[in-house]
């Protein structure tokens, strides 16, 4: 018993969450190998977005690049501080076709501009644009490795519906967004409820079929369209494959109540299921390369409701006019977990709640000082005034000697 | 682009107080053109207009010229309304629907492709469907057929025929019900039922039922126009009037071969609009031409507008919509009634805004008589007014730029990066047009915003919820407003009712409405080679009086509706 209690600590803080990246999870063990042996996990990579700009004076560290202090918004990241690199102050700059908030989110993860073509309108400069003209980075490394899972990636969402390139960061190829999942009760389902042997074999009678039908309709259309029709034989045969293997291997999270997932006031209990779910499929081995997608780059009429008040602080962000810009801030707190963050143990099959560090500033439900101090402070130091989009690649399986606090400014990384 | 962090730190605040100049903003007169001229150059190039804004181009004698049209996948809404019409079932849910692209204004999906994720939603869709379906009557409602006299195995074959043809949109090949009949008979073991259960969810995640692919007709040489085929076209009816799958009278119409003339098409138009499925599509039409999809799921500050709630905001969407189709369907179908009618149709939720009772013995969907110097027409109805203002205040800005882009089809360039767009808070001792006065006084923000505030300061009679009010804090409204460096409306104006009379009088919000027809009825973005079309629908909208209902009709025997490009794009 004492032995496993080690064995826990260790995984915990070496392997689990170096691997996975997210902080202050609790360590759950669905997985270890028959030894136990740190050495077998699998590596991970997962990308968070969260939009429209943070407290830089609460996210940023103070210090030096390898003696620092983790504001409060990395708290909780604290006791894996040895292992972080934390960028700030990198630019991606585009200076492509496309609207200047529309065109942020497309970049994030692939380095690459819009195309300019009639898909979509114009982008108030006098030229037309379209979707993004190459695959997101965790879709290349898919590409390699996505074949050791049942899914090669998966990609959760909270309020990110219609699809346009400020909606849409993780893409196959050019033209080629994939749609985040957005409902948790949908997703519970599609990746954790199975389905009987029969429903397998009608399932893969309807697939089967529907591929020969395909493959006319190839042979019938226009060159760019043969490209749709190849890309959905690709997606069915993905989906095929998952068909042969039934439900049993791992237990997803208990979601509670079934909630819409597009009313505003349901964002802090979708985005704490989709955690949750991703926090399973990752345990599970479901997949090891996941995003988590927290609303969109530029169509956002989030007023925070949940918070209480912030309403009578005069903001309704308007979709259209947005505040995405293409200077995108990679790094930052996208990871204040909610203070109400759960561990999730697949053995019982329960959510057990947890205390976590504190964290201000994400105009969260996490927020601990009063929301009226929050919401003064979000305006008076961050407003618009940076306005950055921003994210964290949470690429954190490292040498752990590094714990590098890279705060010098970057100008122009890409990520491909 | 040279900017860099710390040019890009300066903050700049079109709203109240103004912080500092910028450096990405630099881009002078939105768009890089005189802003108002319709652009006649050809589209995807600098200087073209906005989302539906490829003008109207001459035609040439004996050349007929159309925009490419890619394959269509069904959007949510076809895919629910399709699979509703299909199978009988009284609604089919689009929650989890593979997500639409939206190109421009209207949704459609022509770029991008079908994802594992939207294998997995269309499979548990189509088996969603036929379970709801085959729970509420058994498959012989929708395929007749004698058991008894013919067995089993004959009346699926029956089955796959027919009820293929309605989800194909066009007869099956001898192929396709060999394969249908072979799949029914490897899960009939179970049972009839059973059997075609399976038939009809695969016919639903068919690449024949998701897409709409066109091919016109046979051999034709790559790069010329081809008329599409009786079927092609009878598809495009149905999902240009309906938003649905054809009905057996098209697919009849089609299998005769009879659609081929204009005058047959035109008769089937005239048919469609008449039957209440048309409500679809016109619903669909102006919610999505005047934003108004989220209306039901928009927050408002509940200190200042209490009276607003999710079913409110759902009767506003409903009231915009029962109001478009009474004017199309029932009323004189004219743009200018659109635009300017003291009346609307709306449901009991909205009296209290409205702050009037209904009349004795009128019903929801009668003609509600409005005071009418206060209202006119869709753009001062609620719904509008509430999904173009901000939580807590009206937004000029807003809808004057909505107005602008999709009345009278002029882009207006996004705000800069740097930009704090936050609105600025309200306060008893200032009007909205009082706290928007940077925009004119910095030339930085003059020149966008000379284009659009002085549009949505006409609308200043309504509040964020469009409740009308004669006072902004403890000021009197002052709903004056202006147009700039348009075609034909330029010039100042007073107040809501001058602005629908000038919108309605306007050639070019209606050349802009004739193509935002056109775009829908395309489900794909025009072309420089839609021009001849648009010019001859212009043309033909004017002389009818703006007869919106005409329009649809005489869209359906345009070129662009009828030929595609043939070959290779």
């Amino acid at each position: 018993m004492k032995r496993r209690e080690g064995l826990n600590r260790n995984f915990h803080r070496r392997a689990f969450l170096s691997g996975l990246g997210l902080a202050g999870l609790y360590p759950f063990i669905p997985i270890l190998n028959a030894s136990g042996q740190e050495a077998t996990f699998p590596k991970r990579l997962v990308l968070f977005f969260t939009p429209h700009g943070t407290l830089f004076d609460a996210w940023l560290p103070t210090g030096t690049e390898t003696n620092f202090t983790l504001g409060t918004i990395l708290q909780s990241l604290q006791p894996f501080q040895r292992k972080l690199n934390i960028l700030a102050g990198v630019s991606m700059h585009d200076a492509g076709v496309g609207a200047p908030h529309t065109k942020g989110l497309p970049l994030l993860w692939t380095g690459s501009p819009l195309l300019q073509d009639m898909t979509f309108r114009e982008d108030g400069k006098g030229f037309y644009f379209g979707w993004n003209s190459s695959a997101s980075v965790d879709q290349v490394i898919a590409n390699r490795i996505g074949s050791a899972t049942v899914y090669p990636t998966l990609e959760f969402g909270v309020r990110s519906q219609a699809a346009v390139p400020g909606t849409r960061m993780i893409y196959t190829g050019p033209k080629q967004p994939k749609d985040p999942m957005t409902d948790p009760a949908a997703a519970l389902t599609r990746l954790f409820a199975g389905h009987t042997d029969v429903a397998g074999l009608e399932r893969k009678s309807a697939l089967d079929l529907i591929q020969a039908e395909l493959g006319e309709l190839g042979t019938r259309v226009a060159k760019e369209d043969q490209m749709k029709v190849q890309a959905h034989l690709a997606a069915i045969r993905t989906s095929e494959m998952r068909i042969a293997q039934s439900s049993t291997r791992c237990n997803g999270p208990v979601l509670g109540k079934q909630v819409d997932p597009l009313p505003e006031a349901n964002t802090p209990s979708v985005y704490q299921s989709q955690m949750d779910l991703m926090v399973s499929a990752l345990a599970c081995d479901m997949t090891r390369i996941a995003s988590m997608q927290y609303t969109v780059g530029d169509i956002d009429q989030t007023v925070y409701s949940w918070l209480g008040r912030p309403l009578a602080l005069g903001r309704q962000r308007r979709g259209k006019q947005s505040q995405a810009p293409q200077d995108l801030h990679l790094v930052r707190a996208a990871i204040c977990l909610p203070a109400r963050q759960t561990r999730l143990d697949p053995r019982r099959q329960r959510n057990v709640p947890r205390q976590l560090p504190r964290c201000v500033g994400e105009r969260g439900w996490q927020a601990q000082q009063p929301l009226a101090r929050a919401d003064s402070l979000h305006h008076r130091r961050c407003g618009r005034r940076r306005g950055q989009d921003g994210a964290l690649p949470h690429v954190l399986d490292r040498p752990s000697s590094h714990g590098r606090n890279v705060t010098s400014r970057i100008p122009g990384l890409l990520l491909s | 682009m040279a900017f860099g962090l710390v040019a890009a730190a300066a903050p700049v605040a079109c709203t109240g107080k103004v912080g500092g100049a910028g450096s990405d903003v630099g881009s002078g007169s939105p768009s890089g053109r005189s802003p108002g001229s319709p652009s006649g150059q050809s589209a995807g190039s600098p200087g073209s207009s906005g989302s539906s804004g490829v003008a109207a181009a001459a035609c040439v004698p004996g050349v007929i010229s159309v925009g490419d049209a890619p394959m269509q996948r069904l959007t949510q809404e076809q895919y629910a309304n399709s699979a509703r019409a299909l199978l009988g079932v009284a609604a089919v849910s689009t929650a989890n629907l593979p997500s639409d692209e939206k190109l421009g204004v209207f949704a459609s999906n022509v770029a991008t492709s079908v994802t594992d994720l939207s294998v997995d939603q269309y499979t548990v869709a189509a088996e969603n469907v036929a379970k709801a379906a085959l729970a509420q009557a058994k498959w012989d409602t929708l395929v007749p057929c004698n058991h008894t006299a013919l067995g089993d195995d004959a009346c699926a074959a029956q089955f796959v025929n027919t009820f293929g043809m309605r989800a194909f949109r066009r007869p099956l090949t001898s192929t396709e019900v060999g394969r249908y009949t072979a799949e029914y008979k490897m899960f009939a073991a179970s049972g009839y039922d059973n059997g075609i259960r399976v038939v009809v969810e695969t016919m639903l995640q068919s690449p024949n039922f998701l897409y709409r692919s066109e091919v016109g007709a046979p051999n034709a040489a790559s790069g010329t126009a081809v008329p599409l085929t009786s079927f092609e076209l009878a598809s495009r009816l149905s999902f240009f009037l309906w938003n649905s799958t054809p009905d057996d009278a098209l697919l009849s119409a089609a299998s005769a071969n009879s659609l081929a003339d204009p005058s047959a098409l035109q008769a089937h138009a005239q048919r469609m609009l008449a039957d209440p499925r048309a409500h679809d599509t016109i619903a669909s039409f102006h919610k999505q031409w005047l934003d108004l999809t989220n209306v039901g799921s928009l927050v408002k500050d509940p200190t200042t507008y209490p009276s607003f709630s999710a079913a409110v905001g759902a009767a506003m969407a409903n009231e915009t919509v029962d109001f478009a189709d009474y004017v199309l369907r029932r009323g004189d179908g004219t743009f200018q009634t659109l635009l300017t009618a003291p009346f609307t149709v709306a449901g009991d939720a909205l009296l209290p805004l409205y702050r009037i009772t209904r009349p004795a013995g009128a019903g929801a969907q009668d003609p509600l008589p409005l005071e009418a110097k206060q209202r006119a027409g869709i753009l001062t109805q609620p719904g509008f007014l509430t999904v173009h203002a901000h939580a807590n205040q009206s937004a000029p800005v807003v809808r004057g730029k909505i107005i602008r882009q999709n009345l009278l089809c002029e882009p207006v360039p996004d705000p800069p990066n740097n930009v704090n767009t936050t609105p600025p808070d309200p306060s008893p001792n200032s009007t909205t047009r009082q706290r928007f006065a940077a925009h004119e006084s910095v030339p930085l923000c003059a020149s966008c915003h000379t284009l659009i505030d002085g549009i949505g300061f006409g609308l200043e009679s309504f509040d964020g919820i469009g409740q009308y009010r004669t006072m902004d804090g403890n000021s009197p409204v002052d709903a004056s407003g202006t147009f700039v460096k348009t075609t034909d409306l330029d010039g100042p104006f007073n107040g809501a009712i001058a602005l629908a009379n000038k919108l309605a009088a306007s050639p070019e919000v209606r050349a802009c409405v004739t193509g935002q027809w056109l775009t829908y009825a395309l489900g794909r973005m025009k072309t420089a080679d839609d021009g001849c079309s648009l010019s001859r629908l212009v043309a033909s909208f004017n002389a009818s009086g703006q007869n919106i209902k005409q329009l649809l009709v005489d869209i359906v025997t345009a070129d662009s509706f009828r030929y595609r490009t043939g070959g290779t794009l």
